[in-house]
Order: structure tokens, then C-alpha cells, then sequence
């Protein structure tokens, strides 16, 4: 519903209601007469007015934005303002309808109660309204967050290299005279990969048996490009296939072995990948392969680089929170491994 | 048309020399599977043309060529790499990109077979490929960051040594290579080329203007404006081949 109307809504139910309620209780004592009803609704009449006059003092200078402590001073103030222009309003329509006994509701006791009374309602109307606008703008905040966090993972969501593509395509073209069964192989497997890579797009995590296949069918096609330059090696436990993981992150950082530790290298190497569950239900992902990471590189292409490892390890943040975690290290002297780790529970929701 | 098909990948390569046994006038001289043994093939074999990728392990297809004293033609080959593709068309450099297709390929060669016979209609040095010095119809390779260029020496005005680059000037580039202006000056034909100082070689055709200046030496000014100092020296040589 409209934010305006609901307040119409409130507005007029809730003052209503206090007019029929005051009536009611009037009732239980002795019978109705007009002159109390026309005396409550008047009432009633006022307060809707003063607190509409209040609501348009809030909107109009912004008393939303205010730090907490002038708010509740300003709040206070202007209650306490109201409270006794309602109790000179109620003097006001005792002496309309004529029911005005100025020996009796001229006593400072009677006056002061009266200005009690309706600080209270003033009081409780305000709550209501503040209130609602805080949890309106809690609900809002929450909501503006899981968009933008959306917005950045389809930001960083990795895409298959065009440049894979291609060559992976040029190599098949040649093994059609060469080789046609592998040909027909390497087709299969490249339209695998461009499929997972279209549909997974949307996907927050997918099955790693998903992941893993498309990886496979991926190393079989640089095989054959790279031929005898690049060796694969894979130990998955079993256990693996029990977790869920963020589509193409797996493939983007063997896309990055690859590039770092065979396409660079003119003798080649090795690529291996170790999938084992950690001692706190989580899944290590390691990639390990030839070459060394260098520490003081310039240039953009370095930048480029540095860029892609960002957007995993936000990937993972945005997905898990601290859960997870990224590492990229050198190991002995001639590999570089890559390591994620993944907990078991659910992705947190965002 | 003599050929060197240079990639890392095997099947990249038996691909493109298959595509190029369809074209008689073309001759596979030989193939090289890095820029170090491209740079090694280019020297002995001198051929006319090089099919060379830009993305090779350890050093790039732009390397090989800035390495190179003497630059063959070049076809590039490449699979998708938007800055190089970015690169040549603002230079209209001449590349394929793979799957090659066969239609583009017969363009290119079409092209270059022309571009070949006019060079030797215009100068019989045919052959005498190696060790000859550069004149203004040879063409260098320049590469600044992203942008690179083959630039036809006659457009080249100056060349201006800066620490250890030379700034080469051209149209309204001045982008930096990796050499010493001694060594350049030994690749340059003198007729067209002359050092007028430590610190320039000027391209003669671009004289428009010749001023004395203190101490004997002179002031010449190329078209365009650059005003270049020669020193007392050079001078005196200047005026010797100048002269009738």
C-alpha cells in the first residue's frame, strides 16, 4: 500500500476509534447525549488536525535526517506544546457546547491531568510514526544492500575468455584432416563448456560435479593446443562432490594457470588440481602450476591480472561473508598454488 | 613469395601452412615456434613474408619485430586480443584473425604480392636483403604502450636519442624505441640520413631550410618547423655533401 494513504489510514481509524472509545466508556457511566458526542468528535477533530499540522512540520524540515538527540528534544518540545494547545482546545469546546463549569475544570489539577493525558496520546501517536518510518527505512536499507550486492557479483562474475575460444577453434579446424575423432571430441567439449557458461551465468553456486566437468572438458581442449606442453593431473576426493561452489570461479583460475604456467612458458608444464574436504566442513580447492609468481611486476597486463584475483576473492566475500577464504602462494621454487576454501552451509543470503 | 609461418601452437601452424598450399606463389621457407627461433630464421632464410602471432610464451609477436633490424613483411595472426586488434587498425597494418578464412587470407596475400612487386620494380636489391642499410622506402616497426605503427622511413623527419630511447618523429607521433643512435645511424643510408649532432639524425629529403649559426656550425630547419642545430663538426660534412 501507499505510504500515503497509510497514514491516511491510521489517521483516521486511530482518531476515530479514540473518539468511539472515550464515548464508549462515557456510555458504561451514563447514556449518550449529542452534545458528548459532538464534544469527543470535536476532540477527536483536533487531535487529527494538530497532528497532521506536526506530521507536515516533520516532513517539511526534514526532522527524519536529525540526529538522534535533537530529534527527541525537538519531539519532546513540540509534544509538550501540543499537549497544552489540546487542553486549551478542550476548554474551548466544553465552553461551545455549554458544558463549561469554571469552579470544576479551572482547578490546576484538573488542568495539569489534562495536559498529562494528551502528552500521552501525542506521545503514542508519535511513536507509531516514528517508528514506522525507522523500520520502513531499516526495511529499505536492507533492501538497497542486497541489490547493490547483486549488481556486484553479476559484475564480477567471470566470463570464458574469447581468446580460448578462438584458438580452441583454430586447433579443431586443423584436427579435422588430422584427426577427425578427436575433432568430433574437441567439438563436443567446446560446446559443453560455451552451454555451462551460458546457463550457469545466472546461478549463485552450482554442484562442483558441474563445475569440475566443464573444467575437465576445458584442459581436454588446451591439450590438445598445447600438446605435449601441458600435463593434467587431478586428485578430487569423493567427498567434494558433496559441495556447492560459485559457478566458473574453479575455471577462471585454471584459465589463470594455464595462461601463467604453460602458455608463457615455452617448455610448458604442469597444471594439477586438488579437491579434499577440510577438518571444518569446508572444501580446499588447490591449483597448482609451473612458474613463479612475481611479486614487483608493472605493466598492464599485471594490472589486468591483479584485477581478475580481486573479483574471486569479492566473489567469495559477497557469497560467504568471512567464511571463505582466497590464498595464492608460491611453492618450492618452480609452482605457484592457488587455494579456495568453501564452507559446507548454505551461502548466506543477500 | 618466400614464407615463415611463426606460432607456438603446433596445429595453429599446420593450419595455416595448409591454407597457404593452395596459393602457387607462395613458398614455406620454414616455420618457428618461438621469437628467439623466429628471430634466428628471419636472419638466415630472409623471407619476404612472416605470418607471426602476437601471443607466444615469453616473448610477444611485437617483440620479435622490435628486436628485428630489418623487418620482412608481416602478416599477424591472432585469435582475439582487442588491444592488438586496436593497434592495427589504426595503422591498417595487415592481420588475420584465426579460424582464418580462406577468402581473407587470398586478400591479404593478393595485397602483399602487389605491394612486393612494386618494390622491386623501384629498386633492384632484390636478394641483397641482409647487411643492406635502410633507405627511405624500407619501413620500421614502432611500438609506444598499446599503439604501434610500421612507419615508411620517408615520413620519418627525425630521430631524437633520449637517454637510452630514440623518439622517432613522424606525422604527429613521437613514440620512443629501445636503441642507441649510434647503432641506428650504422643502419641508415647516408644518402638519405644525416647525424647532425650527438643528439640527431635528420632525414634530408625533410630540409626546407639552412641557417649559419655560432661557432661555424648550423641551424636546419625541416618542414614542419623543427629547428635542429648541427654541430661545428658535422657542419663541415654537411656542407661537403651538400654542395655541388
Amino acid at each position: 500500500m501507499n505510504r500515503t494513504r497509510l497514514y491516511w489510514l491510521f489517521q483516521i481509524l486511530g482518531w476515530s476509534g479514540y473518539a468511539l472509545i472515550n464515548l464508549f466508556f462515557v456510555s458504561l457511566d451514563r447514556r449518550i447525549t449529542p452534545v458528548q458526542i459532538g464534544a469527543y468528535s470535536s476532540l477527536a477533530a483536533f487531535y487529527f488536525l494538530s497532528t497532521h499540522a506536526f506530521r507536515y512540520a516533520i516532513k517539511k524540515y526534514g526532522w527524519l535526517n536529525f540526529e538522534f538527540p535533537k530529534l527527541l528534544s525537538n519531539t519532546l518540545l513540540t509534544l509538550g506544546l501540543l499537549s497544552i494547545l489540546n487542553t486549551i482546545a478542550q476548554i474551548i469546546i466544553s465552553w461551545a457546547f455549554g458544558t463549561l463549569n469554571p469552579e470544576t475544570e479551572f482547578r490546576l489539577i484538573l488542568i495539569s491531568g489534562n495536559i498529562f493525558v494528551s502528552f500521552l496520546f501525542y506521545s503514542l501517536w508519535s511513536m507509531v510514526y516514528f517508528l514506522f518510518h525507522f523500520l520502513d527505512s531499516y526495511n529499505q536499507s536492507l533492501k538497497y544492500q542486497a541489490k547493490i550486492n547483486e549488481i556486484q557479483l553479476n559484475h564480477l562474475k567471470s566470463q570464458l575468455n574469447p581468446h580460448f575460444i578462438f584458438n580452441a577453434l583454430n586447433s579443431v579446424r586443423a584436427l579435422v584432416d588430422e584427426d577427425p575423432a578427436k575433432a568430433k571430441l574437441a567439438i563436443t567439449q567446446l560446446s559443453n563448456i560455451l552451454r555451462f557458461s551460458l546457463m550457469m551465468d545466472k546461478k549463485r553456486t552450482i554442484d562442483f560435479e558441474n563445475e569440475i566437468n566443464t573444467v575437465k572438458d576445458y584442459l581436454n581442449l588446451e591439450t590438445i593446443r598445447f600438446e605435449e606442453r601441458l600435463q593434467v593431473k587431478y586428485n578430487i576426493e569423493p567427498s567434494a562432490f558433496d559441495y556447492k561452489i560459485p559457478p566458473m570461479m574453479l575455471q577462471t583460475i585454471v584459465e589463470n594457470a594455464i595462461k601463467h604456467g604453460i602458455s608463457n612458458r615455452v617448455k610448458g608444464g604442469l597444471v594439477e588440481i586438488n579437491c579434499k574436504e577440510g577438518i571444518t566442513d569446508d572444501l580446499i580447492i588447490q591449483v597448482k602450476n609451473s612458474g613463479q609468481l612475481k611479486s614487483n611486476g608493472v605493466g598492464r597486463k599485471k594490472e589486468r591480472e591483479g584485477h581478475g584475483i580481486n573479483n574471486t576473492v569479492q566473489r567469495l566475500k559477497l557469497i560467504y561473508g568471512d567464511r571463505a577464504s582466497f590464498k595464492i602462494f608460491n611453492s618450492e621454487s618452480d609452482f605457484v598454488i592457488t587455494e579456495i576454501k568453501i564452507p559446507k552451509q548454505n551461502p548466506t543470503l543477500g | 613469395m618466400r614464407a615463415l609461418v611463426i606460432d607456438d601452437e603446433r596445429l595453429a601452424r599446420k593450419e595455416l601452412i595448409n591454407l597457404l598450399s593452395q596459393y602457387d606463389q607462395v613458398e614455406i621457407v620454414g616455420e618457428a615456434n618461438n621469437v628467439d627461433d623466429a628471430k634466428e630464421k628471419i636472419e638466415t632464410l630472409a623471407p619476404d613474408v612472416v605470418f607471426l602471432d602476437i601471443q607466444m610464451p615469453e616473448k610477444t609477436g611485437f617483440d620479435l619485430l622490435e628486436e628485428l633490424d630489418n623487418v620482412p613483411h608481416v602478416i599477424f595472426t591472432t585469435a582475439y586480443d582487442e588491444y592488438a586488434i586496436k593497434a592495427f587498425q589504426v595503422n591498417a597494418l595487415d592481420y588475420l584473425l584465426k579460424p582464418i578464412e580462406p577468402k581473407r587470407l587470398g586478400e591479404a596475400i593478393e595485397r602483399l604480392l602487389k605491394k612486393l612487386n612494386e618494390n622491386q620494380d623501384k629498386s633492384e636489391e632484390a636478394g641483397a636483403f641482409a647487411g643492406r642499410k635502410l633507405t627511405l622506402d624500407d619501413q620500421v616497426f614502432v611500438k609506444d604502450g598499446d599503439r604501434c605503427w610500421f612507419v615508411k622511413l620517408s615520413n620519418v623527419r627525425l630521430f631524437e636519442s633520449d637517454g637510452n630511447y630514440i623518439k622517432v618523429y613522424f606525422d604527429n607521433f613521437k613514440p620512443m624505441i629501445h636503441k642507441s643512435l649510434n647503432a641506428l645511424d650504422e643502419r641508415l643510408s647516408e644518402k638519405s640520413f644525416f647525424r647532425a649532432s650527438r643528439k640527431h639524425i635528420i632525414n634530408l629529403s625533410w630540409v626546407e631550410g639552412i641557417e649559419p649559426w655560432f661557432n661555424g656550425g648550423l641551424v636546419v630547419t625541416l618542414k614542419g618547423g623543427d629547428r635542429i642545430e648541427v654541430s661545428r663538426r658535422q657542419a663541415a660534412r654537411f656542407k661537403d655533401m651538400m654542395s655541388l
